[in-house]
């Protein structure tokens, strides 16, 4: 029995290296491109340039969608006139004391 | 290509020098990760990953120690880091089957585990060879790993002191332990078989 257990001990004695399978090389590449687009875009959203640069976006969008909303605000009040003669005119308007 | 010329290579993100580094190295790489994690596909997993390391840290390379010897120490920590895993993930699995959960497909290879047959064995020594493979897997991870880079990848002493990162005397002691803790475990199979 401590026959058996010391060739055992020796099983891997001149044992040859196990080879990887075919293309592994390509197989790299293909994970390090995958890596670099994670990478490229886990950048684009925490580099603070493009953070600062995505809220400064959305507020001159804003105050853009404002302007743009008060100034028709304004254009509608100027035409509130016109539409009330209309109204009068053919006996549509009332007031309410 | 030398390897020098070869560092200088890769550090310069030539494609021609990776190529080269990977059709050189893989061989070594595969064999000590397949004889650590013990499956063919996760051999590929890791060996894998540790090339796709060693192309993302090659800068910090300082040449202070071999390019061999570097490859062997990421080698061997990612194969430990994914049997480490693998190996949790089973235990978590075994856990939630207790109680009552879903058991998976791994239950079958938790209960009863995958016997490794590594190619590079002789035929008429693939028994012994799995016997002792299932032990070699008991041992500490640092017992292993030493035990591994001799027998499986016949490194010198010296040169395992060099990817440990350790002396001569705990190398020499490593392997003494492994040895010993490896005749009892043999000696349990054999004798309690």
């Amino acid at each position: 029995m401590e026959d058996e257990l010391e060739k055992t001990l020796h099983a891997l004695d001149g044992m040859e290296r196990a080879e990887p399978k075919p293309f592994l090389y390509t197989r790299i590449q293909g994970r390090l491109e995958r890596r670099r687009a994670d990478t490229y875009s886990r950048i684009w959203q925490l580099k603070p340039a493009y953070v600062i640069a995505s809220v400064a976006m959305l507020i001159v969008l804003n105050v853009a969608a404002m302007l743009v909303y008060s100034r028709s605000q304004r254009q509608s009040g100027t035409a509130k006139p016109s539409i009330d003669a209309v109204a009068s005119d053919y006996g549509l308007s009332f007031d309410i004391q | 290509m030398e390897t020098q010329e070869l560092i200088v290579g890769l550090q310069r993100g030539s494609e021609t020098a990776f190529r080269h580094l990977v059709d050189t190295y893989q061989r070594r790489v595969y064999n000590t990760v397949l004889a650590i994690v013990q499956h063919p596909d996760d051999a590929d997993d890791v060996t894998q990953e540790v090339f796709v390391t060693v192309f993302e840290a090659i800068k910090q390379f300082r040449g202070d120690a071999q390019l061999s010897t570097w490859l062997y120490r990421i080698a061997t920590t990612r194969a430990l880091e994914a049997y480490r895993k693998k190996h949790a993930r089973k235990r978590f699995a075994f856990l939630t089957s207790l109680f009552g959960g879903d058991d998976g497909e791994d239950s079958g290879e938790r209960l009863h585990p995958v016997e490794f047959d590594h190619p590079g064995i002789q035929l008429e020594q693939q028994e012994r060879a799995r016997v002792l493979f299932a032990a070699i897997n008991r041992l500490s991870d640092q017992q292993k790993v030493a035990f591994t880079l001799h027998h499986v990848e016949g490194l010198s002493y010296q040169e395992i002191t060099e990817v440990m990162q350790t002396s001569l005397s705990s190398v020499e002691s490593l392997l003494f332990r492994a040895k010993q803790n490896l005749k009892k475990q043999l000696h349990s199979y054999y004798y309690n078989a």
